[in-house]
C-alpha cells in the first residue's frame, strides 16, 4: 500500500514537471552514478567550476558556472544533465 | 613467475605513452590488481577512457594507482595517485596535464563513519591557460588545488547525522601589466604573482525515519567564498522524502523528492526555489534478464512569473540478458539507453559478450549518440586462467563535425 502511495505520488508529480517549459539559464549537476571521476570535465572548464568530490566523482560549483556547456560536450559518459 | 608478469605489466604500463603511436591508432593497458592476504590491495593501470577526443596521433590518457590497506577492522587507509595526461591539440582545454593525490584515512564503526581526505592537483605551468576565473580581477593561471575533506555520519536510532565539509585552496599565479613610468615605455612589461582563492563548501543533513522505508530529511548546503566579497557565497536550506524498499534479493526500488530554496544573491530569481526528483528501480530475474530504469527530474519555480520550469531530464534503461550462465562460457547481451534531450546528452548503447571456443571470448559494442558521435568496437579476449587474460581490441569512432578515429587497443588483465 505504502509503495503504490509514493508511486502514484512521484508519478503525477513527474508528469507535472515534465511538460513545462525549460529555463533559459539553467543549472548543470553532474549524475554520480555516472560519472566515471575521469576529469575531462574539470580540465576543460574555463571557470574552475569543476572539482572532485572526496568520492572521486565530478562536483559543478554553481556560483562559478557559467553554463558554458563544454562539461557537458567532453564527458565520455554522458553524466552531465 | 607472477609477480615477474606483474613488474612487467608495469614497465610496460609505464612506457605506454612512449610507444610508437600511427597516425591512426592507439595502445592503452588496462588495470591489473595484486591483492595481498593481510589487506593491502594495489591497484595500477592506465585508461583511455579519460579522454575520448583524440586527432591524429596525440596520445591522451588517465594513469591510476592505488593503494588501500586495513590497520585494524574499524581503519582502512587509501593512497592513490592519478596522472591525466593528454597532447591533443584542444582548443577548448584549459589544461593538459594534471597530477593528482589523494590521502584518505577512513574509520567505520556500527554506528559512526568518519572519513578524512586530503587531496593535492597539480597543474603543468608550461600548459595550463590562463583564465578570467569568478570574483578575480586578474587572468589567472591555475597552479595547483589543495582539497580537505571531511565526512562524518551517525546513526542515532530513527535519526542520522550527515556532515560533509571541504576546504579548498586554489593557488595561482596571475600577471599585472607593469608601467614604468620614469623610463621609457619599452621598460613597461608584465609582472606574474602569486595568490590564493580559498572555498568552504558544508553540507549537513538529517533525516528521520517514520516508517520503515520512509525517511524524511532537512538539508543545508553553504559555501563560504571566504573573500571580503560575499556575492559567490551561496546558501541552499531545504527537505524531502526518500523511500528505499528492498523487497527482496531480486528488487529494489528508491526515490527521493528534494526540495531547496536558494538564497544566493549571483543567482537570478527563476532559481529561487528548486524540486529534484530521482526515482530508480532495479530488478533481477531468474531467467537471466535483469536491470534497473532510473529517472531525475529538476525543475524551479519563478516567483516572479509564477510559473514552474523544466531545468533537466535523465531517463536510463539498463537491461541484461545472461545466457550460458556456467561460470566458464559466460555469455550476455547489454542494452542501454540515457535520454537527457536537454543537454543534448541522449545516448545508447548495446554490447554482446559470447563465449567462442577455448577460453576465448568476444565483446561487440556500438555506441550512439545523436547530437555526439557513434562507435563500434569488437574486442577479443583470451582467459589463460580464471584470473589472468590478453586481448586485443578494435575501436572506430565518428564525433560528428569533428573527426573520425580508429583505436587498436592491446591490453592484458591479471589479478592475483
Amino acid at each position: 500500500m505504502k509503495k503504490i502511495i509514493v508511486l502514484t505520488i512521484t508519478a503525477v508529480i513527474l508528469l507535472l514537471f515534465i511538460s513545462c517549459d525549460r529555463i533559459n539559464n539553467p543549472e548543470y549537476n553532474v549524475d554520480k552514478s555516472s560519472c566515471n571521476s575521469c576529469g575531462s570535465c574539470l580540465s576543460i572548464c574555463p571557470r574552475d567550476a569543476v572539482d572532485i568530490g572526496q568520492d572521486g566523482k565530478a562536483i559543478i560549483d554553481q556560483t562559478k558556472c557559467n553554463q558554458c556547456g563544454k562539461c557537458i560536450a567532453i564527458c565520455p559518459q554522458q553524466a552531465i544533465f | 613467475m607472477k609477480r615477474s608478469f606483474g613488474i612487467l605489466l608495469i614497465v610496460v604500463i609505464l612506457i605506454t605513452p612512449v610507444l610508437a603511436l600511427t597516425n591512426w591508432s592507439q595502445l592503452s593497458l588496462r588495470y591489473f590488481s595484486i591483492i595481498s592476504g593481510d589487506g593491502i590491495e594495489i591497484m595500477t593501470g592506465a585508461s583511455q577512457d579519460a579522454d575520448k577526443i583524440n586527432t591524429k596521433g596525440k596520445l591522451g590518457t588517465l594513469y591510476q594507482h592505488e593503494l588501500t590497506g586495513k590497520i585494524n577492522n574499524n581503519l582502512t587507509f587509501d593512497i592513490s595517485v592519478d596522472i591525466f595526461y593528454s597532447e591533443k591539440s584542444h582548443e577548448l582545454r584549459t589544461s593538459f596535464l594534471t597530477n593528482n593525490l589523494n590521502l584518505g584515512l577512513l574509520y567505520r564503526g556500527s554506528k559512526t563513519n568518519l572519513i578524512l581526505k586530503f587531496s593535492n592537483r597539480n597543474y603543468d605551468p608550461n600548459q595550463t591557460n590562463y583564465l578570467n576565473l569568478p570574483g578575480l580581477s586578474n587572468d589567472t593561471q591555475q597552479q595547483s588545488v589543495f582539497n580537505t575533506y571531511m565526512q562524518f555520519d551517525h546513526d542515532f536510532g530513527k535519526v542520522d547525522l550527515d556532515i560533509y565539509t571541504n576546504l579548498r585552496d586554489l593557488e595561482y599565479k596571475y600577471l599585472v601589466y607593469e608601467v614604468d613610468n620614469i623610463r621609457d615605455e619599452e621598460d613597461d612589461e608584465f609582472e606574474t604573482y602569486s595568490a590564493s582563492d580559498y572555498d568552504l563548501y558544508s553540507d549537513l543533513k538529517l533525516s528521520m525515519s517514520i516508517f520503515e522505508n520512509l525517511k524524511i530529511f532537512s538539508r543545508t548546503q553553504y559555501k563560504n567564498d571566504l573573500n571580503p566579497t560575499d556575492l559567490f557565497d551561496q546558501i541552499n536550506l531545504g527537505g524531502g522524502f526518500q523511500y528505499h524498499n528492498t523487497a527482496d534479493l531480486f528488487s529494489s526500488l528508491k526515490s527521493e523528492v528534494y526540495y531547496y530554496y536558494d538564497f544566493s544573491k549571483f543567482r537570478n530569481n527563476e532559481l529561487d526555489h528548486n524540486l529534484s526528483m530521482k526515482i530508480r528501480y532495479t530488478r533481477r530475474f531468474l531467467n537471466g534478464f535483469n536491470g534497473f530504469v532510473s529517472y531525475i527530474n529538476r525543475s524551479c519555480y519563478d516567483t516572479d512569473t509564477a510559473r514552474i520550469y523544466r531545468v533537466s531530464n535523465m531517463l536510463r534503461l539498463h537491461i541484461m540478458y545472461s545466457y550460458f550462465l556456467t561460470h566458464q562460457k559466460n555469455s550476455s547481451i547489454l542494452l542501454g539507453v540515457k535520454y537527457n534531450a536537454e543537454n543534448e546528452g541522449t545516448f545508447g548503447f548495446l554490447e554482446q559478450t559470447q563465449y567462442l571456443i577455448k577460453n576465448i571470448y568476444s565483446t561487440a559494442k556500438v555506441q550512439y549518440s545523436p547530437d555526439n558521435f557513434t562507435s563500434y568496437s569488437i574486442k577479443l579476449e583470451f582467459y589463460l586462467n580464471p584470473l589472468q587474460s590478453i586481448w586485443i581490441k578494435d575501436e572506430y569512432q565518428d564525433f560528428f563535425n569533428l573527426q573520425r578515429q580508429n583505436l587498436l587497443l592491446v591490453g592484458s588483465t591479471v589479478i592475483f
